[in-house]
């Protein structure tokens, strides 16, 4: 088993100050500083970034890191916790004993409006979609498949947008800190499909650092370590778009990756045995669906789950407690170090006025792609080996 | 009846290459010519003239009248485009037009066009080939607002098939050509300009009726013995002396007149509008007033009456406002959000998949069945690595699993309408919907798959591909 035993994150925001350069050093030292090592300690390095830097140097040319391993890698969203999920494998396969997995997105240097990903030449057939419309496909396949009107999809998206932005108000990290009122999400004028500019993630830059041992080990760094119950990883076959079999209200590979997670971690009822979960809000849609997909509600249930707060803050299964890529930004390299680092506060007590009452198993899920062809995290962590 | 013309006339009814079939395309849109007159405070004309929309141009709407014109057992040899609104030069449209409709490698495919009369010179060439030719007439016509060409033009486009024992024989062939500048574009110009229209006419409407009774003499004929007229000038003052003056242009459809002059398809989309209401054994004199005058002489054959062609009927027309119109043209430019140009396709990638990429050819895996676009060597299905055949997609029809409008996307006109569509025996594939208005559709819907363009790159390269528009009751 292994541990994480230091963390950093940074504010995530439009930074127009700083560099992805910049982003990095100040996570990298509030991990060193939680872990209390420095770099020579650090025997291997991974840093993920989907669009903001190529090859290993990534890292090493701001910190001056001189001849150590360090690879890039890059998952589209899930990103973050790729460059965890490998940190991870390489101390528990004793190559490493002290590695640290770094995320990192600098998107605000850009002129465009939303996302975009970087592609190799094509022969020019593929429709051309934003990342909205594409994840907007989940929505009138949920509502035709399990009867939910229009009106009350509409409330639905909304309280789960409103529930994320009430929990990034009480962040002082996140991107976006104030509550906003399920009418006003409601009546934002439409940017793809039924979803409006409150169902999308914000664009934000940001960096996040973990410290990552075997637990045997954790205790040379730190009383209060994370342990890591379970990582898995399912890449889909990318086919969705071409098959019929394909319905557009689930993530195959979620569900894939969470019951191989829930195995590992010997959990046979995620939605009672799950104490918090960050999963990947994207868009509103996505994280109703997820919640069906990682077992936290019952196939088609969802909604009646959302709408009952089940998933609120107060509620018996806090999703997103700290605000989700919603309201604390999506900086693609670093959202899936950014949700370990609340399961990190949240075990340690320093969660402040998010603090969830003694967590036992944390969840955190990190999605890339779109419905129909993604890749798809899962982590367990919690603060106990057993 | 003097030797000379007893040996022409069995010249030509031992010529054997004749019109095997024909079929014509009118975009969906109208453009109501008051409109644009109160828009530029001018004096235009009355009615609507057709517009081709955004994602069309010359070549796709020849492409969507060649669909309509072959059939399964055609087996062209020649493969011949004509406009005066080219997409490209330099590279042919022709030969990418035999890729899409799915011709084999083994064709010559031309573009012969430019000018107004290039439609009517080839309809010679396709006469005078051995085997089939299939010929395509199109046109857009636009210019500066106000200018003749906008006012009085319209877009669409005709496609005709030559070939041994016709449907329609052509009895005669003649012209006059003559070095008059009447009108004038410069590579590159938007718009025509045209000399004084009354001094045009009176040069044009002369050599016209001068073919007219020469080649109705020289086939000892009388204007009493023909079953239609065509008569095809972009000169409203020639078609109306010409009319005046010829007893036969009142057998002349006026119908046809609701698109406006559709230059080096003009003549095409007349003639194949006749032929559709023609009887068998008719004669019918087509006219053209361009560089001169050319005459053709028909008849139709007993074969007329178990000749079925398609075509696209203009049923609900949608009438289009001017500033739509204008920046279809390309005459306005609006801001364009924030996002990235669109990319060239690669040309060997595009090469290689040039089934798909122009065909809209997929695969189906020959191991189970399963059918996939764009075509894939692994199968989705059961994993079998390249054991599939090929299956032409683009006349089947699908049923919209799910679809979005997204608001943010690049496109030509915003919004971008985007579905999932499941096609009728397998296979699904996800593009833009075209001819749809956000609003109206839904899950459900049913589809067929048109040509179109899809966008611009920055470098001028045109990307065209396959979309899916709903099926109307009349297609």
């Amino acid at each position: 088993m292994v541990a994480i035993v230091g963390m950093g994150c940074t504010k995530f925001g439009d930074h127009w100050g700083k560099s992805a350069d910049d982003l990095l050093i100040d996570a990298v030292e509030e991990a060193k500083t939680s872990a209390g090592v420095v770099i020579d300690d650090v025997d291997a390095f991974w840093i993920g970034t989907a669009v903001s830097g190529r090859s290993g140097l990534t890292l090493s040319a701001p910190l001056k890191i001189r001849n150590k391993p360090i690879t890039r890698v890059e998952n589209m969203c899930a990103t973050g916790s790729e460059a965890v999920r490998n940190a991870c494998y390489a101390v528990a396969s004793g190559a490493y004993d002290v590695v640290m997995a770094v995320g990192v997105e600098k998107l605000k240097d850009s002129n465009m409006t939303g996302l975009v990903i970087p592609s190799s030449p094509t022969d020019g057939t593929t429709a051309d979609l934003t990342a909205p419309a594409m994840f907007s496909f989940l929505v009138p396949a949920y509502m035709a498949k399990f009867g939910v009107s229009q009106e009350q999809m509409r409330e639905v998206l909304s309280h789960i947008a409103s529930k994320n932005h009430s929990n990034g108000a009480k962040n002082p990290r996140a991107h976006f800190q104030r509550a906003v009122s399920i009418e006003t999400i409601s009546k934002a004028q439409k940017i793809a499909g039924a979803l409006n500019v409150f169902d999308c993630s914000g664009i934000s830059d940001g960096a996040a650092a973990a410290i990552i041992c075997r637990a045997e080990d954790a205790h040379k760094y730190t009383k209060t370590p994370m342990y890591v119950r379970a990582l898995s990883l399912a890449v889909g076959s990318g086919t969705g778009a071409i098959d019929p079999e394909y319905d557009y209200t689930t993530f195959p590979e979620v569900v894939a990756s969470a019951n191989a997670a829930y195995a590992q971690a010997g959990i046979t009822d995620p939605a009672s045995q799950i104490s918090m979960a960050e999963v990947h809000d994207c868009f509103t849609p996505t994280e109703l669906v997820l919640m069906e997909d990682l077992g936290f509600s019952e196939r088609g249930n969802g909604w009646k789950d959302v709408l009952a707060g089940r998933f609120d803050s107060d509620g018996a299964l806090p999703v997103n407690p700290d605000g989700g890529l919603k309201s604390f930004g999506h900086p693609i390299g670093a959202s899936g170090l950014r949700m370990l680092f609340e399961m990190w506060l949240q075990f340690r007590g320093e969660a402040a006025a998010r603090q969830i009452p003694k967590p036992k198993f944390g969840l955190t899920h990190n999605l890339g792609g779109q419905p129909g062809e993604c890749v798809s995290f899962v982590s367990i962590v919690s603060n106990s080996p057993e | 009846m003097d030797l000379l013309h007893v040996k022409i006339r069995k010249a030509n009814q031992m010529s054997k290459i004749g019109i095997t079939g024909w079929g014509w395309y009118i975009p969906r849109y109208q453009l109501d010519r008051g409109a644009m007159s109160s828009a530029f405070r001018m004096n235009s004309g009355r009615g609507s003239r057709s517009v081709a929309a955004y994602d069309e141009d010359s070549m796709t709407m020849a492409i969507e009248s060649a669909r309509r014109t072959l059939r399964a057992e055609s087996n062209i040899n020649n493969l011949i485009f004509s406009t005066t609104h080219s997409p490209v030069l330099d590279k042919g449209n022709a030969s990418s037009m035999a890729a899409v409709l799915g011709l084999p490698f083994q064709v010559g495919a031309y573009d012969l066009g430019g000018s107004i009369r290039s439609g009517f010179g080839s309809l010679k060439f396709g006469l005078s080939q051995n085997g089939e030719s299939l010929v395509m007439l199109s046109d857009l016509r636009y210019g500066r607002p106000g200018s003749d060409d906008e006012i009085n033009g319209g877009d669409g486009a005709a496609s005709f098939t030559f070939g041994e024992n016709p449907v329609v024989e052509v009895v005669d062939v003649l012209s006059e050509s003559s070095p008059v500048m009447d009108r004038w574009r410069a590579e590159g110009e938007l718009g025509t300009q045209v000399w004084d229209d009354r001094w045009s006419a009176d040069q044009q409407t002369a050599l016209m009726l001068q073919v007219v009774k020469s080649i109705l003499e020289k086939n000892s004929l009388t204007e009493a013995d023909l079953g239609s007229i065509v008569i095809s000038s972009a000169s409203v003052r020639s078609v109306a002396t010409i009319s005046s003056q010829v007893k036969a242009s009142s057998l002349q459809s006026s119908e046809i007149d609701q698109f406006g002059f559709l230059g080096a398809a003009d003549l095409g989309v007349r003639l194949a509008w006749t032929l559709e209401n023609a009887k068998a054994g008719q004669y019918i004199l087509v006219v053209l007033g361009a560089d001169g005058a050319d005459a053709m002489l028909l008849k139709t054959t007993q074969r007329l009456s178990s000749a079925q062609f398609g075509r696209e009927l203009v049923g609900t027309v949608e009438q289009v406002d001017v500033p739509t119109y204008l920046t279809w043209r390309g005459l306005v430019s609006r801001e364009a959000p924030r996002r990235p140009d669109p990319e060239a396709p690669s040309a060997p990638a595009a090469a290689r998949n040039h089934d798909w990429k122009f065909a809209f050819i997929g695969s189906e895996c020959t191991a189970c069945g399963s059918r996939q676009l764009p075509p894939q060597r692994v199968c989705m299905s059961c994993g079998a690595i390249d054991k599939n055949r090929t299956c032409s997609m683009s006349a089947v029809k699908s049923t919209v699993k799910t679809f979005t409008v997204d608001r943010i996307a690049f496109s030509l006109s915003p919004p971008v309408v985007v579905g999932v569509i499941d096609f009728d025996g397998g296979g699904r594939f996800r593009c833009q919907l075209t001819e749809v208005t956000p609003d109206d559709v839904a899950v459900n819907d049913r589809m067929e798959m048109v040509y179109r363009l899809i966008s611009i790159s920055s470098n001028g390269v045109r990307n065209y591909f396959w979309k899916a528009r709903p099926v109307r009751e009349n297609s």
